[in-house]
């Protein structure tokens, strides 16, 4: 018998890190109105926003052990934890934060990763590729030699192969630390120029979706809360979690062209690379791929099989951009086909 | 029971135990803790203490305190702060009253690279208490001044209240230690003048000082020089954007102990002793901190501060009548708890009210720190007043929160003036992009 | 010596070599972000990692001195009011006073060794240098353990002022 009787309003708490006024945080907001109407109020869902209730490192272990019942944020705030998934934050080239998305929905349910068996995933997204936000030009490869830049856990990795220094400044210090000199730029897509207002401290963007990676969020709800809703609430809740899977996936895209428009205001420049120096970044962030594979053999995989995830992420990659370019939704980046 | 009411209830609770002599970072994390599992689930609430344990002890963000501390009282350790006193009496020791104000002004000064009150006051007090007993300084006045002037610590930048503030706002931190200078000066101008007054009143509190040769004083302020480099470089490198605030900390307590051993006044056991009473007091900070987030996670599912804010927001008074309400309140909290602790558990309660009431962030941050330092040196609590009396054990306290009084009358004036001239906190920083 | 005196002087024996491994800690926290700032500004070679060995390091160095500042006295506390009770009264409130704050560094101990545990199993590591984060947690587990001691010490010594004739 479930422990929440029929008529009994369940009340739960969903955890952001995100600050309020952004977007990642208002879609978060509408997803728990939105419940809380479909359900005609039997759950209810406090929403702390900012890290009031858990800040980023802490929300996931805050959803295992039921600190919240539900949460938001990246695996790079937990670097080591999730090493297969990490595969999907390898430089492969997305294009846009939308393909990303669907790409790692994707990869989660081909594999199920083990890795996330100690809490219910209710659905994956990604970031919008990462670029170089930096106080200097960046143009070509030998730009970013001895430059600070703010890039955690798999996607330093990829800092580091270009020649710059990664370093894992907490975002909301980011800002003060470029403004200063602290550190000389950022690997984080275009709506983090708004979000962030990096857009006010910085000179340039260098738009390098081709080696783009990405930061690959998920939301996620303590086993015993989910197990815990009764069968008929269970089904709106899927139901909503359905829905808000592809919404969270437009969002990202929206917020990277007001990110991208807000840096053209503030007279930063974007700067795209050149189809030689793009051959040039594709080659040094090879090793970066290769070094993946070597670690996770080393932990007792097969190599087939850590190939096979990283050739199920290309293909997917490529499916999702046609269909992207078909369906006719446009994104600040990528080929040519998809920008607006 | 309503949260609301079990949040009364830990409120009370934390209060009483404070009362009891519970140490506040103890209790605010302990009664944080049974309330947040009474409320939640044991389970989560003894995960969300261990998480916030771990995080807050290696916050990046944090280790501004630290370096900044260390920076004090390695300053402390190689002879700069008694060389900045001695600088200032010999300039000023002949007036009437002059050794009292230049110990305000070599507050003032140390102020400028230490960023704690009590660091402040204790460091000032083991320097200038054995000169003016010396010197037939009437003790009441003399404690008082080090305990008051002690608090232009958190005023003049460095400041780990305004750090504090900065974080708990997300305000540029730079910015607020730049809004700190102008109130301060006012603010050591006004204890001058204090000092000046009370002086002039009762020439028996204070007899003038030997006078000094124009060449003895040059002499002397050679003496500081390195002093002022080593304040040029970690606050400029502050203000020109060089460092960040951990960095600007971390390079001062480097000059410091460079200075110290240049001039051969740190061996091992000073350098070692001076980095132990740098890392207690980083302790004791971080602490409060730590004990103050794991209070704040259960005021937050108690839906308290919400309520509170809506009230006071929606009181239907002008907006300045509600800043009012807010500095009365802060002021009553000072009486009774630590400045830090108050503006941790504070400040994400009111803040939202400032913001609404549309007040600027950085003054706001500014009127906080002068309440502040009301709240160090205010009976029955008042941390300054009690390291004084550590300092001092023969002076009964009732004689020092005697002293203090002239003092906290300027500071409310001070106050006053920045509530309606408020360019004085918001012009230095409008110059900074 | 009777056993409590020799207990006081086991606490401050292990408090006071505790504080030595902590303020290695705070020692390291400035001199590596001294050679980060000097190496990036002046070399253009900041250090790998510098952020989380700051990080790290301050748990170390806070931690490990918790001890040694509860004994000195360090954390702020309200005094005037158990002053003014009578002594028998004083002793009562403090030994209750006691058992809460040795309850709850019994808790802190406890929930960091299962934190470490938790960040053992899971492999976690810090951001960019790859440190692993499980020494650190059980590392501040460990420093607690001399606090839970004082804290016993002492309300042993308030009981036997409650109970003395
Ligand atoms: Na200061
Ligand atoms: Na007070």
């Amino acid at each position: 018998q479930s422990a929440h009787a029929k008529g009994k309003v369940i009340k739960l708490k969903f955890a952001n890190y995100f600050p309020p006024p952004s977007g990642q945080s208002k879609i978060a907001q509408e997803f728990c109105n939105e419940v809380e109407k479909r359900t005609k109020g039997r759950v209810k869902i406090q929403y702390l926003a900012g890290g009031s209730l858990l800040k980023a490192p802490a929300i996931y272990n805050g959803i295992e052990t039921g600190i919240a019942d539900i949460g938001y944020a990246h695996v790079e705030y937990t670097p080591g934890r999730f090493p297969v998934t990490s595969a999907s934050e390898l430089p492969l080239a997305y294009p846009s934060g939308w393909v990303g998305s669907q790409v790692v929905n994707d990869f989660y349910n081909e594999f199920k990763p083990k890795e996330w068996d100690k809490v219910k995933l209710l659905w994956m997204n990604s970031s919008n590729p990462s670029l170089i936000i930096s106080k200097k030009p960046v143009r070509k490869l030998e730009d970013l030699k001895g430059l600070t830049i703010r890039a955690p856990g798999m996607l330093g990795n990829t800092i580091k192969a270009l020649g710059a220094t990664p370093a894992p400044t907490p975002m909301m210090e980011v800002y003060d630390a470029i403004a200063k000199g602290v550190i000389d730029g950022v690997n984080t897509p275009f709506e983090t120029l708004k979000t962030f207002r990096f857009a006010e401290v910085v000179g340039y963007t260098t738009a390098s979706w081709q080696v783009g990676n990405i930061y690959t969020f998920f939301v996620a709800m303590n086993k015993n809360s989910y197990r815990k809703l009764p069968q008929d609430i269970k089904e709106i809740f899927n139901e909503v979690c359905g829905e808000y899977k592809e919404r969270y996936a437009l969002m990202w895209n929206v917020i990277d062209f007001y990110g991208k428009q807000f840096a053209k205001k503030k007279g930063v420049e974007i700067i795209e690379l050149s189809p030689q120096e793009v051959v040039r970044w594709k080659k040094a962030t090879e090793p970066v791929i290769e070094n993946y594979v070597n670690n996770m053999v080393a932990k007792g995989y097969s190599e087939a099989e850590v190939r096979g995830w990283l050739k199920f992420l290309q293909d997917r990659i490529q499916y999702w951009t046609k269909k992207q370019i078909y369906l006719g939704i446009k994104s600040p980046t990528g080929p040519p086909e998809m920008r607006p | 029971m309503s949260p609301i009411e079990i949040g009364i209830i830990g409120i009370v609770v934390m209060l009483l135990l404070f009362l009891l002599g519970m140490p506040v970072a103890f209790a605010m994390g302990f009664v944080g803790f049974i309330g947040f599992a009474y409320l939640a689930d044991p389970g989560p609430a003894l995960s969300l203490l261990a998480q916030d344990i771990f995080n807050e002890f290696s916050s990046y963000p944090l280790s501004v305190i630290p370096m900044f501390i260390l920076m004090g009282t390695f300053a402390f350790a190689s002879g700069i702060s008694q060389r900045l006193y001695y600088t200032s009496y010999t300039w000023l020791g002949w007036l009437r009253g002059g050794l009292t104000i230049a110990t305000v002004l070599a507050c003032a000064g140390f102020a400028a690279i230490c960023g704690s009150t009590s660091a402040t006051a204790a460091t000032m007090g083991k320097i200038a208490l054995p000169e003016m007993k010396k010197y037939d300084y009437d003790i009441t006045l003399a404690t008082g001044t080090i305990a008051s002037a002690g608090t232009l610590g958190i005023l003049i930048p460095p400041s780990t209240v305004l750090i504090v503030y900065g974080i708990l706002v997300e305000e540029s931190i730079g910015k607020l230690f730049i809004a700190g200078i102008l109130p301060g000066l006012l603010l050591s101008l006004a204890f001058v003048v204090t000092v000046a007054l009370l002086c002039w009143r009762n020439p028996r509190l204070a007899p003038p000082g030997p006078s000094t040769t124009w060449s003895q004083k040059l002499r002397s302020t050679t003496g500081i020089i390195e002093a002022v480099i080593l304040f040029l470089l970690a606050i400029g490198g502050l203000f020109l954007g060089w460092f960040s605030p951990t960095q600007a900390g971390a390079i001062g307590a480097g000059g410091a102990l460079i200075i110290g051993l240049g001039r051969k006044q740190l061996n091992w056991k000073k350098f070692f002793d001076a980095g132990k009473d740098g890392l207690r007091t980083a302790c004791m900070v971080l602490f409060i901190i730590t004990g103050a987030v794991i209070f704040g996670h259960f005021m937050a599912i108690t839906t308290i501060p919400f309520k509170l804010a809506e009230w006071i927001g929606g009181l239907p008074i002008h907006p300045l009548a509600v800043m009012g309400v807010l500095i009365f309140i802060y002021f009553l909290g000072g009486f009774f708890m630590d400045s830090m602790a108050l503006i941790v558990v504070t400040i994400p309660i009111f803040f939202p009210i400032v913001k609404e009431l549309h007040f600027d962030t950085i003054w706001f941050g500014v009127i906080i720190v002068l309440v502040a330092e009301m709240g160090v040196i205010t009976p029955p609590v008042g941390v300054n007043v009690f390291v004084i009396k550590g300092i001092a054990p023969e002076v009964p306290l009732e004689n020092i929160f005697r002293g203090i009084f002239p003092f906290l009358a300027a500071l409310i004036i001070v106050t006053i003036i920045l509530v309606f001239v408020p360019q004085i906190a918001t012009y230095l920083p409008s110059l900074v992009k | 010596m009777g056993f409590l005196e020799k207990f006081n002087r086991f606490n401050r024996r292990i408090s006071s070599w505790f504080e030595w491994v902590g303020l290695m800690g705070l020692l390291l926290m400035m001199f590596i972000t001294c050679i980060d700032v000097i190496g990036a500004k002046l070399f253009l070679k900041p250090v790998l990692g510098a952020i989380d060995i700051v990080m790290l390091s301050q748990a170390v160095a806070i931690s490990f001195v918790a001890a040694s500042a509860l004994l000195l006295g360090r954390h702020v506390h309200v005094e005037f009011f158990v002053v003014l009770l009578p002594k028998r009264v004083r002793a009562v409130v403090d030994s209750v006073v006691l058992i809460f704050g040795l309850g709850f560094f019994i808790l802190i101990v406890w929930r960091l060794a299962i934190l470490g545990s938790y960040f053992r199993s899971g492999a976690e590591v810090s951001a960019s240098a790859r440190i692993p984060l499980f020494p650190f947690a059980y590392g501040v587990a460990a420093a607690s353990i001399p606090v839970c001691l004082i804290f016993i010490h002492d309300l042993i010594n308030a009981i036997l002022r409650v109970v003395k004739k």
